[in-house]
């Protein structure tokens, strides 16, 4: 088992980012990942994952201009449910990639 | 026999509480979902953990600040005549309350019912059932309509018809929503979201009267002048200072005085801070049943359809953010000289970008157009709140929130602040079968209206979203 850390971006912090995150938490652990997340909102993404050293962002709300230090994937799938196979497969390849 | 069954119901009502009764209702209406068991116990688990959360939350916070509140209001009426009684919650607060009533126990499971049945017939283009969250919208009506007129009947039409009426604006908005935020089939349907975008339609010529379509503000630049004062914390302690400078302004010369300050500041960012934490665990409940009604949408082939999504995905566009964020001191200064106001807002200023979705969407991003309009319409929903805070708040109480007698009044600037939808609610609240009348009478004719002339409405706005210059989308 892997640990990884993950930021979750929606617009409060709070209700979508949560969901995105519970279902990450879900489907990475069927690929050996565990997953630690972090819930914020898009005004303090950016100096939160220049502070957190995170191994992926995902998000449903835009995000501000800036260097993340991390690969950003657009969560949005987990809201309308299409393509949302793809979207952990995205992450999944993300992490793979960063030797996870 | 059904008698014996009501009775039975009705004692289980009042012997358990709602952190109780909640959570088991969404147990149940997960597995009919045919969510696994163990995913069911844990929705169960989250949603007795965010009611009781926010039962603690709230009672351990109202005494606090509700003493600086009712001093703050005597200050300021004898200076503006405002007395700003009354305390804005936020939605997060107003949610737990809305779902923990009789009404909303029975409307997570008939609304879910409603939207689907409404999509399959083709009454509705939009596809509800994937936002079950923002049901509490229609709830916290109905559970007032409830409340004050013990008629559950009511209760559960008024929250019907503001469900269809949400429906019919979101598919109002629904294209051009989609093609501004750039989400291909989808559209937000939080009905408290929604409802300025009405607004925003009907008074478009006028703004353009005053050449407000050619000015053009830059979100991006104002966006990063604004910082760290966009932050919810910060946001706290600038409101809770507020209110305890201005509720002590006798004796400031005392060092006890503003300890009480400096107290009733940290509280309230604290309040900014946690209340969407509480939130989370809550949304964590709706998760697995959000998911499994997802399915019930099928494919949609041949239709022209869009799916609702939580206004979340919008919040951070730069537009969007930006002008939510100008309107946040502008709406605290209305709030303090707006005659008939009680309301100070508080928790749902970080809403506001929320709020303007349906004008973004509607003026293409034109900022000056936004702020206007915005400030014009949510200072018509402050008074819509000071006219419902008293009702909300015996609510907030019998479903099981220890507000203590004689403290402030609570209220949700975002979710009540509804000057519109909020009629409709007053038209069921009369019990007048003339007014109710009236309110189902407007929407039948907006329905067929929108019906026949679909396409020469969508182009119409279509039209006078592109005479705006200011364009932020990239």
């Amino acid at each position: 088992m892997k640990n990884v850390k993950i930021l979750s971006v929606c617009g409060s912090g709070t209700v979508t980012s949560t969901m995105v995150a519970e279902k990450l938490k879900e489907h990475l652990l069927d690929e050996g990942y565990k997953v630690e997340a972090t819930e914020a909102r898009p005004t303090e993404a950016l100096s939160m994952a220049q502070a957190g050293s995170y191994d992926v962002i995902v998000h449903t709300s835009p995000l501000p201009e800036g260097e993340y230090g991390a690969p950003i994937i657009d969560a949005f799938a987990c809201m309308t449910g299409i393509g949302e196979d793809q979207f952990y497969a995205d992450v999944v390849a993300v992490l793979q990639a960063a030797g996870k | 026999m059904i008698d014996g069954i009501l009775m039975t119901m009705k004692a289980i009502i009042d012997n358990f509480s709602s952190a109780i009764i909640v959570p088991i209702i969404i147990f149940f209406i997960a597995l009919i979902f045919r969510v696994p068991p163990k995913k069911a116990f844990l929705s169960m688990m989250n949603a007795a953990v965010a009611l009781m959360g926010f039962t603690l939350l709230i009672g351990a916070f109202t005494p606090i600040i509700s003493p600086m509140i009712m001093s703050m209001s005597e200050t300021m009426s004898g200076i503006t005549g405002v007395a700003l009684s009354t305390f804005d919650v936020g939605w997060q607060a107003t949610a737990v309350v809305a779902f923990a009533t009789n009404a909303g126990m029975i409307y997570l499971g008939l609304g879910i019912l409603l939207q689907t049945v409404l999509f399959l017939v083709k009454w509705t283009n939009i596809f509800q059932p994937s936002d079950l969250w923002n049901n509490y919208s229609y709830i916290v009506w109905g559970a007032m309509v409830i409340y004050a007129t013990d008629n559950f009947l009511l209760g559960i039409a008024c929250m019907v018809l503001l469900n269809l009426y949400s429906l019919l604006i979101s598919e109002l908005i629904a294209k051009r929503w989609s093609a501004y935020y750039g989400y291909p089939h989808c559209t937000i349907i939080a009905m408290h979201n929604v409802e300025p975008a009405v607004f925003a339609v009907l008074i478009d010529p006028v703004l353009n009267l005053f050449r407000l379509d050619k000015v053009n503000l830059n979100p991006k630049a104002i966006e990063k002048k604004i910082g760290v004062f966009g932050e919810p914390m910060v946001i706290g302690l600038f409101i809770g200072m507020l209110i305890g400078i201005i509720g002590s302004i006798g004796h400031l010369d005392s060092l006890k005085t503003w300890g009480q300050i400096f107290y009733v500041a940290v509280a309230t960012c604290t309040i900014m801070a946690l209340f969407p934490k509480v939130a989370g665990v809550f949304a964590q409940a709706f998760a697995p049943i959000t998911d499994a009604a997802k399915k019930i949408m099928g494919d949609g082939k041949g239709r022209d359809w869009y799916i609702a999504v939580n206004d979340a995905v919008g919040y951070g566009e730069s537009a969007t953010l930006t002008s939510g964020l100008l309107l946040i001191p502008i709406m605290v200064f209305i709030a303090t000289i707006l005659p008939g106001n009680i309301v100070l807002p508080v928790v749902d200023l970080l809403a506001i970008p929320y709020m303007v979705q349906g004008l973004v969407s509607v003026y293409k991003g034109n900022m000056a157009k936004i702020i206007v309009a915005g400030a014009i319409w949510f200072s018509l929903g402050l008074l819509m709140c000071s006219q419902t805070a008293s009702l909300f708040t015996q609510v907030a109480v019998s479903a099981g929130f220890a507000i203590p007698a004689g403290a402030a009044l609570i209220t949700s600037f975002n979710i009540l602040g509804k000057p519109m939808l909020g009629l409709v609610f007053l038209a069921f609240l009369s019990q007048n079968p003339f007014y109710i009348g009236i309110s189902v009478a407007i929407y039948a004719v907006a329905y067929a209206a929108f019906r026949f002339k679909r396409g020469a409405i969508e182009d119409y706005m279509e039209k006078m979203a592109n005479r705006n210059t200011a364009v932020a989308e990239e």
